[in-house]
This record gives C-alpha cells, sequence and structure tokens, in this order.
C-alpha cells in the first residue's frame, strides 16, 4: 500500500493510502485518507476487514496509533467501515462517527461499542484545537444517510463515492491527468449507484460555493483544482439513478 | 489453537447447529405422546378400569411429557448458546489473524524477530501459548516501538477474549451433553416402565383385549425413536467435543498454567 502527503502547512496534513499491489482481486480498490491537525488525527472512511493490516501498517509510520482521535465513515458500506471492529480493539474509546442514520446498523459490523450519530445537516469536528473540518450532506449520492467532508485550511473536499472511477487493472493513476478519459471509468457507477438527481444537484450547488483544490474520492484517482470544475459540469449533466431498465 | 484454525470453529458451529435440529425432531414425537396418553385415559375412564393405577399412569405419563418438553427447552437454549459462542470464537479468531498480519507488516520494516514471530503465528504456530524467552523478547522490542507495542496488546487483549469464550463454549458443550443424557434417561426408564406397567396391569385386570396393549405399544415405540434421536445427538456431540478438546488443548493449558484452570475443572463439575 501506498502512503502520500497530500497537504501541509505545518499545523495540519493530509494524508493518503491505498493503491495495495497485494490486495486480492477480489476486493475493490479503496483510497484511505487521515487528516492530522496539531497532531491529531482524523481517520476518513477507514476501509474493510481485509485491507485493516494494510493501512494500520503504513498510517503508523505517519502517526502515533494512540493519537487517532476520531473515525468518520462517510456512509454504512463494507469497504468503508466493516473493519469498525479491529478499530475498536485497537483503539479502544475512539469516537466513530456516521449518519445518524446508520448509527444502529453499523454496529453489526463488529465491535460493541456505539457510535456517534452525525444529524442530517452535517456538523464540525473539533480535533487538535480547530473546529473547521466540516460534514457536508451528501444524501443519496449514494448512500440514504451520506457525508462529504470538506477542509478550509488545506481546500480539499474529501468526496466518499461522489468522483468514484473503477480504473481496470493496470490503470492507477493517482491525480486525473486526462478528465475526458477518466469519465469513461466514472459513468456507470454513477447512473448506477446515484439514484437522484435532485440530490445530486443540491450537492453541487453547495460544492460550488466552495474553494476546492483537491476533491478526494474514496476510489480511483484524485481531481486536482480545474478537473474538480470539470468534474462538478460533468456530473450536473450526466442523468443519474439511470443505469438499469 | 492455531490462527487459521478459524474454519473448524466454524465446522463447530455448523455441526451444533446440526444437533440442534436433530434434538428438536424430538418435539413432535413427545406430542404424539401426549396424545397417546389422552386415548389412554380416554379408554380407561370407558372401561371403567380397576382403581386409579391406571389414571395414576396416565397422569405420570404426562408428567414426563411436561419434563422432556422442559428439557428440550433447555436443550434449545444450551445448543443456541453454543452455537453462539462457536461463531464468536471463529470471529475472533479471524479478528487475530488480521491482527498478527497487522503487526507482521508492521514489524516488517523494524524487527526481524517479531516479523518472524508474527509469520510462524500466520503459519499454523499455536498462539495460545508463548515462551517465556519469547515474550521477553517481545517486551525488550516494544520499548522502541509504539505502534507495535500497542498491536502486541490488542492482539493480547482478544487472545484473552477469545480464550474466555472457548472456556464458554466448552462448558455449554458439557450442559448440552448432561441434558440430552437426561433425555434419554427419561425416555428409555421412565416412559418404558409406564407402557410396560401399563400393558401389565391391563393383561391382570382382564383388558387384554382392550386397545390398551396396543397404546401400550404405540407409547414404547415412541420411546424408541426419542432414544433414537439422543443416540444420534449423542454421537454427533461426542463428535464435536472431541473436535472441539482438539482445540481447547492448548486452551486448557494456558488456564492450566495462569492457574484458573482450577476454577474452570469446579464449574464444569458443577453442571
Amino acid at each position: 500500500m501506498i502512503s502520500h502527503q497530500l497537504f501541509n502547512d505545518g499545523t495540519r496534513q493530509w494524508y493518503y493510502f491505498g493503491r495495495d499491489p497485494n490486495k486480492p482481486d477480489t476486493l475493490i480498490d479503496t483510497n484511505q485518507y487521515l487528516v492530522v491537525t496539531n497532531g491529531e488525527g482524523l481517520l476518513l472512511d477507514p476501509g474493510g476487514l481485509e485491507t485493516f493490516p494494510a493501512v494500520v501498517s503504513i498510517l503508523s509510520k505517519e502517526i502515533e496509533l494512540s493519537k487517532i482521535k476520531l473515525i468518520f465513515a462517510s456512509h454504512q458500506d463494507p469497504d468503508i467501515i466493516s473493519s469498525l471492529s479491529l478499530w475498536n480493539g485497537l483503539l479502544p474509546g475512539v469516537d466513530v462517527y456516521v449518519s445518524w442514520l446508520w448509527s444502529t446498523f453499523i454496529p453489526h459490523f463488529g465491535g460493541g461499542q456505539a457510535l456517534k450519530s452525525v444529524p442530517d445537516e452535517g456538523m464540525t469536528f473539533n480535533i487538535g484545537g480547530t473546529n473547521d473540518l466540516t460534514l457536508i450532506p451528501a444524501h443519496y449520492l449514494h448512500s440514504s444517510g451520506n457525508f462529504s467532508l470538506y477542509d478550509p485550511r488545506a481546500h480539499i473536499l474529501f468526496s466518499g463515492d461522489i468522483g468514484a472511477a473503477l480504473l481496470p487493472p493496470g490503470e492507477s493513476k493517482f491525480f486525473v491527468e486526462d478528465f475526458h478519459q477518466h469519465t469513461q471509468y466514472m459513468t456507470g457507477f454513477h447512473r448506477r449507484w446515484m439514484p437522484s438527481n435532485q440530490a445530486k444537484m443540491k450537492w453541487i450547488q453547495r460544492v460550488r460555493d466552495l474553494k476546492v483544490n483537491l476533491m478526494c474520492p474514496q476510489h480511483g484517482s484524485i481531481f486536482r483544482d480545474q478537473d474538480v470544475i470539470r468534474f462538478l459540469d460533468w456530473f450536473e449533466e450526466l442523468d443519474v439513478g439511470s443505469a438499469s431498465k | 489453537m492455531a490462527l487459521n484454525d478459524t474454519y473448524k470453529l466454524i465446522e463447530i458451529n455448523q455441526k451444533t447447529l446440526v444437533i440442534q435440529h436433530n434434538l428438536s425432531k424430538i418435539k413432535p414425537l413427545l406430542r404424539k405422546t401426549r396424545y397417546l396418553a389422552f386415548n389412554a385415559k380416554f379408554t380407561v375412564d370407558n372401561l371403567h378400569m380397576r382403581g386409579g393405577s391406571f389414571s395414576a399412569l396416565v397422569k405420570e405419563l404426562n408428567n414426563i411429557v411436561i419434563d422432556l418438553e422442559d428439557l428440550l427447552g433447555e436443550v434449545g437454549q444450551s445448543s443456541w448458546e453454543m452455537s453462539r459462542s462457536a461463531a464468536t470464537c471463529s470471529n475472533f479468531n479471524h479478528r487475530l489473524h488480521l491482527m498478527v498480519q497487522t503487526l507482521r507488516l508492521t514489524a516488517e520494516q523494524s524487527s526481524s524477530h517479531l516479523g518472524t514471530l508474527c509469520k510462524n503465528l500466520l503459519d499454523g504456530k499455536d498462539w495460545i501459548r508463548e515462551t517465556q524467552q519469547e515474550r521477553s523478547q517481545i517486551n525488550a522490542m516494544f520499548r522502541a516501538n509504539t505502534a507495535e507495542k500497542k498491536l502486541w496488546d490488542t492482539i493480547q487483549t482478544f487472545r484473552a477474549q477469545f480464550i474466555e469464550e472457548m472456556n464458554s463454549l466448552f462448558l455449554q458443550t458439557r450442559k448440552l451433553s448432561i441434558l440430552v443424557n437426561k433425555i434419554n434417561w427419561i425416555a428409555v426408564q421412565q416412559i418404558n416402565l409406564i407402557a410396560v406397567t401399563a400393558l401389565v396391569e391391563s393383561s391382570w385386570a382382564g383388558f387384554a383385549k382392550s386397545n390398551i396393549p396396543v397404546l401400550s405399544k404405540n407409547i414404547r415405540e415412541l420411546a424408541r425413536k426419542i432414544t433414537d434421536v439422543e443416540h444420534l445427538a449423542t454421537n454427533q456431540l461426542l463428535d464435536l467435543e472431541a473436535r472441539l478438546h482438539q482445540l481447547d488443548k492448548p486452551v486448557r493449558a494456558y488456564l492450566y498454567a495462569n492457574r484458573t484452570y482450577g476454577q474452570r475443572h469446579d464449574q464444569s463439575s458443577a453442571l
């Protein structure tokens, strides 16, 4: 698994973990992110049970494990949070935040600890003496209780499954380099997995008001600068919820 | 106990479910026995049979059926607990597997000994026991690396939880064996005894041509069927206990070494 620092201003760091060459083909590739503020860590979509060993071993090079204070799951899928029981074992008492809608479903992955509920309108995280990391509603994109996370300091948007691309084997560009070529890996996914054009437009409207330098999805390549705008334009035009007859 | 023994625990869970399913076949047999007891009572009332002895026998038969039904309820609860324990054990074992894998990946670059230990564990070495030498070597290494220490501590916590659950699984298996033996004793000894007594009494009373002998024969037949089910369950339980013993051996050794074996043995004997 590779590790990549996306941002560092001395106070806050963003790390990416993913592209594990030893990952079995039976598992979809996932991107994990860690936001460190004044030494305290917020882990975004920590991943599935089977990717846990690779994630922890690489992550422990960037942060002392006991410094991870919060875990956030953008929604309930197994590739997002089925490692919950292992995280609870490793970091007993760590606060895990999920949409209130999923707070009693996700514990079925095990671990035995209560989760913290995020209200529909979103919230900010208090970590490392700051409270600017903001959860933005992304309901129905694709889950009925779903959030993106925005960092106004780093201008990074963690978008979860929005902007996800199912890259074929051998295609593992870290950043999107040719947006139009990249859409072939996103179209089917977004048409099938995103059920509501109305929800899509609301989210786009919210994100257009933000300054976003990097848009980081949970699968596939990361969007930079103008490619973020290109993605919003492309997404706006896409008729979602239309892949299945 | 090896980390790749998870499938054996899953197998134990599946076998517990089979035993539970087989034992549930006793329930309809008990319903039939109750029905025959009702018929016997009806016949006895119609024939105005001698004294209260027949009525007492029928009443006794009904009581036995009630006892058996209660026992079956306990068997259901106990086998459910067993199945849950086996599932939890396999879940713990898999979590341990992943945690050791995590430690191995983390240790690979910093500590060759810990990496080798993890590799051995993943390759099937018994993870319940560790030598004194291993323990002191590991403790010495942890002074240098916090992430590895944290992972090792988590593995120890998972191991303790696993051992506790294995202990519970072992105790539940013993309890189920005792319950099944009780069913056998009641079915074979008590029901048969009543059926034979009824037969003898009816011939003494000159009712050999009534349907009492037929009812008695049918009741004995049901007792035999209950016993057949119980025998099958007993054999399956013995097989399951043998498998469990194989997995449980290091757990017992660990508990013994930690001076908790006596307490556990006492618990088993108390059942």
